[in-house]
């Protein structure tokens, strides 16, 4: 296997792995993902979350493979709420692979927080990191992991490389699971994610997991997350759908597929489990995801051109499924097929279609039928604008039918 | 004016500009930006679409200021529909200043066609360099601008650059408005891009208008064709909202946002139009935006955790408009003030807020409002679980006044 041709999985620009291309990487064998949906969740505004949903959720997450999840259990200077904490505890209660994080302060008092409600470690934030040993000990010795969030006003640029390289090796005598790099309004391009990472990484005492997290203001998170990666990020921070406010979250769906497709980057990820989790996160949140949502939405793999639903067709006749970049089936989605103004402008589709129908299929029935499908979509008042499958082979057998009869004989 | 903080418009990461991060770019100034979005509002399936919508979105392209609009008169093999033809030529009556472009065939008929409609140029789409010759030769005398789009398999890779580049030195011999490179799978990294215009451009007699084409199947089209410019393209191809099929193309907003405040590179696009545009795109074509969408969704300025309402109140109070990373008032937005879960368990927002008001606005008050308003978030059934500003402003009336006890609302 060439890394930019999985058979049956992807199929990518050879150029994506060129020397040229990737001189300028330092990219991780593997990363791991921090799957921050729970998180996200409980401060999307409007999102009517439930301690049952976010158990359903950290489940599925468990599927994919997530190696951490977190919750704010603080978030800034705001202390939890009860229901939080209950949300938490369940979530810990579960029987589960991955680690479960909360946020806490730098005091004891904070991080008992986490520990008593049943969380694996803490994610420590706000306070003062000269405490920073003795709260790490305390942790330790309560038997939690724990990690350390860097942000200042949410804004890279208030922390040049330099600097986070200095704050990094003040806590590296200690095992920190991982570093996080908050930025939560976006105003880093992904080549300066790349510098940046590349620039704290010369500058630390030993090499560490730094995660990014990055918000999606200008559409570019899920881009800006794996330039991270390719600047020596060894984790990254997503969510579900990217939900999340400012635009949402680098969306794990996008990153796992991008670093495993684009950049041959192991993630752990079950794939085929993306689709079913991005609808049971909308489920649970009310969040709704666009239909043309990358990977997971509802048309992220609809066919309406003739030549490709004919492409389709034909390779599922074989026992097949036709890849152009990603096999739907990557991702636990496949294919739908439609008829449409694109579809019956020729009768490729149409003839293939007929032909796998058992019914005739010479240019004149598929041209009858594109007509009749013509003809059925000028009465449809409303989108969407398209027969599916089912649909044409009823409507191919009410205008065939006849002809079948005759063939039959 | 430094690039990276336009004041009262946007605010991102001064390192987006070092020498570090830009060393291997060869951006230009500015780009021109081709409009597809009547291109791909014809093939997104489902799409309701009319000409009286197509020449909506067409005079507001006008005042958005986009320099090209491209429909397919023909695609593919497939000729043109009555509906199309008919749509194109209610376009072109358009009184406007971008030039509109319709695909054709490198035959007289097909570009006779796009005349006999009163298009202004012709995008050749298919057929070898040779009939191209003579159909650039055919247009020209006929008062046409000249297009090319470059396509195999709608692959990059099928399209080396050095032997693409042969191709585009001959047509170089002509003036051409723009040479498109077609990708339709997004089978190509950011990086990928950036470095295949470079190379593309190194063996190239002349500067050539090319313009990336670039579709979202892993999420990453607007970061794809920004890199394309940092390799030196001059203009990018895009949508409105990111409509087409394939999971989108990028999305126009997208894209000239970031390349103006990350790059530094001029659109010609007035900006504050964008919201509008969006909306008039999404009523014309019924392809509905989500709400979380960068820069044009309802909910891209929402805002509920209390430090920041607190501050866009200040700002507000003061005539100003608080810049994170993007003003509202950049895209023709405005921020949306709420007040959720995330917003009551302090009470800066809520004292700034009844401040404005001119009703009493120590801590206990606030505090009354806010226990007002979780009895109200809790009596709620389903989202959205936040309260607008005018019902804040009703509610806290209410309990400042006595109708409305602060336990129960």
């Amino acid at each position: 296997m060439k890394a930019w041709h999985n058979p049956g999985r992807w199929s990518v620009n050879p150029m994506n792995f060129s020397e040229e291309v990737t001189r300028d990487f330092e990219l991780p064998p593997r990363v791991f993902v921090l799957d921050s949906t729970l998180r996200k969740m409980v401060e999307t505004p409007g999102c009517a979350w439930t301690a049952e949903g976010a158990m359903e959720i950290a489940a599925m997450a468990d599927e994919i493979g997530v190696e951490f999840m977190v919750v704010n259990l603080v978030y800034g200077w705001m202390p939890p709420s009860k229901k939080l904490l209950q949300m938490f505890e369940r979530v810990a209660s579960l029987k589960r692979r991955f680690k479960l994080f909360g946020t806490a302060w730098l005091t004891r008092e904070s991080i008992d927080v986490v520990i008593d409600h049943g969380g694996d470690g803490v994610d420590l934030t706000r306070g003062d990191l000269a405490k920073f040993d003795e709260l790490y000990d305390h942790s330790r010795s309560r038997g939690a992991l724990v990690a350390k969030e860097l942000s200042v006003d949410s804004r890279l640029e208030h922390m040049p490389p330099a600097e986070i390289a200095r704050q990094a090796n003040q806590v590296l005598h200690r095992d920190l699971v991982y570093i996080g790099l908050h930025e939560n309004k976006g105003p880093t391009t992904p080549e300066a994610w790349r510098y940046c990472m590349k620039q704290i990484r010369k500058g630390l005492a030993r090499d560490v997991i730094f995660i990014p997290h990055i918000h999606n203001m200008l559409g570019q998170a899920t881009a800006a997350t794996c330039a991270a990666v390719t600047g020596g990020a060894q984790g990254v921070d997503v969510t579900a759908n990217g939900i999340a406010t400012d635009c949402g979250l680098g969306a794990l769906e996008e990153v796992v597929v991008s670093l495993e497709a684009f950049y041959g980057v192991a993630t752990g990820i079950r794939l085929e489990k993306l689709r079913a989790y991005s609808q049971l996160v909308s489920r649970v949140t009310g969040i709704p995801v666009h239909l043309n949502k990358p990977l997971v939405g509802d048309l992220a793999f609809l066919c309406e051109t003739n030549p490709y639903v004919r492409e389709v067709l034909e390779a599922r006749y074989h026992r097949q499924e036709h890849v152009r970049l990603i096999a739907p089936s990557l991702v636990g989605q496949s294919y739908t097929l439609v008829w449409g103004s694109n579809t019956v402008g020729e009768t490729d589709a149409t003839r293939e279609k007929l032909f796998q129908m058992e019914l005739p299929h010479d240019e004149a029935s598929a041209r009858k039928v594109n007509e009749a499908i013509l003809v059925e979509l000028d009465t449809r008042a409303g989108s969407p604008l398209y027969l599916t499958e089912l649909e044409v082979e009823e409507l191919a057998r009410r205008v065939l039918g006849g002809a079948r009869a005759r063939m039959g004989h | 004016m430094q690039a990276w903080s336009n004041p009262g418009k946007w605010s991102v990461n001064p390192i987006n500009f070092s020498e570090g991060v830009r060393a291997e770019f060869e951006l230009p100034q500015r780009v021109f930006v081709l409009d597809s979005t009547l291109r791909k509002m014809t093939e997104t399936p489902g799409c309701r679409w009319s000409v009286a919508g197509a020449r909506d979105i067409a005079a507001m392209a006008d005042e958005v200021g986009v320099t090209y609009m491209v429909v397919n008169i023909v695609h593919g093999l497939q000729p043109p529909s009555r509906s199309i033809k008919e749509m194109f030529a209610a376009v072109a009556g358009v009184r406007r200043r971008f030039k509109l472009f319709g695909t054709a065939w490198p035959f007289r008929e097909s570009i006779d066609l796009v005349t006999d409609l009163g298009g202004d140029g012709v995008d050749i789409a298919w057929g070898e360099l040779t009939a191209f010759a003579d159909a650039y030769d055919y247009a020209d005398s006929r008062g046409l601008l000249v297009a090319k789009e470059l396509s195999r398999g709608s692959r990059l890779e099928h399209m080396p650059p050095s032997g693409l580049a042969q191709q585009i030195n001959l047509l170089l011999e002509r003036d051409l408005a723009y040479i498109g490179l077609h990708d339709n799978t997004n089978a190509t990294s950011p990086e990928g891009w950036r470095y295949y215009v470079k190379q593309l451009r190194k063996a190239l007699v002349d500067e050539a208008p090319l313009v990336p084409h670039v579709h979202n199947l892993l999420g990453q089209a607007t970061a794809a064709t920004c890199a394309a410019v940092t390799g030196g393209a001059r203009g990018v191809d895009v949508t409105a909202n990111g409509i087409a099929a394939s999971s989108g193309l990028a999305a126009l907003e997208e894209t000239v946002v970031a390349l103006e405040a990350y790059y530094g590179v001029q659109t010609g696009i007035e900006l504050t139009k964008l919201r509008a545009y969006s909306q008039v795109v999404s009523e014309a074509t019924g392809l509905p935006v989500h709400p979380n969408k960068p820069l044009v969704g309802d909910d891209t300025f929402i805002v509920e955790l209390d430090m920041f309402v607190r501050e866009v109140l200040e700002a507000r109070l003061h005539e100003r408009e608080r810049v994170h990373a993007i003003a509202p008032s950049l895209v023709g937005h405005e921020y949306t003030l709420v007040w959720g879960f995330n917003t009551i368990d302090q009470t800066g927002a809520t004292q700034e807020k009844l401040f404005q008001m001119g009703l009493p606005n120590d801590e206990a008050t606030a505090r009354r409002v806010n226990d007002a308003i979780r009895a109200a978030l809790n009596a709620r059934e389903r989202g959205p679980l936040y309260l607008i500003e005018p019902e804040f402003e009703t509610l806290a009336r209410d309990v400042v006044q006595g109708r409305t006890r602060g336990d129960h609302a």
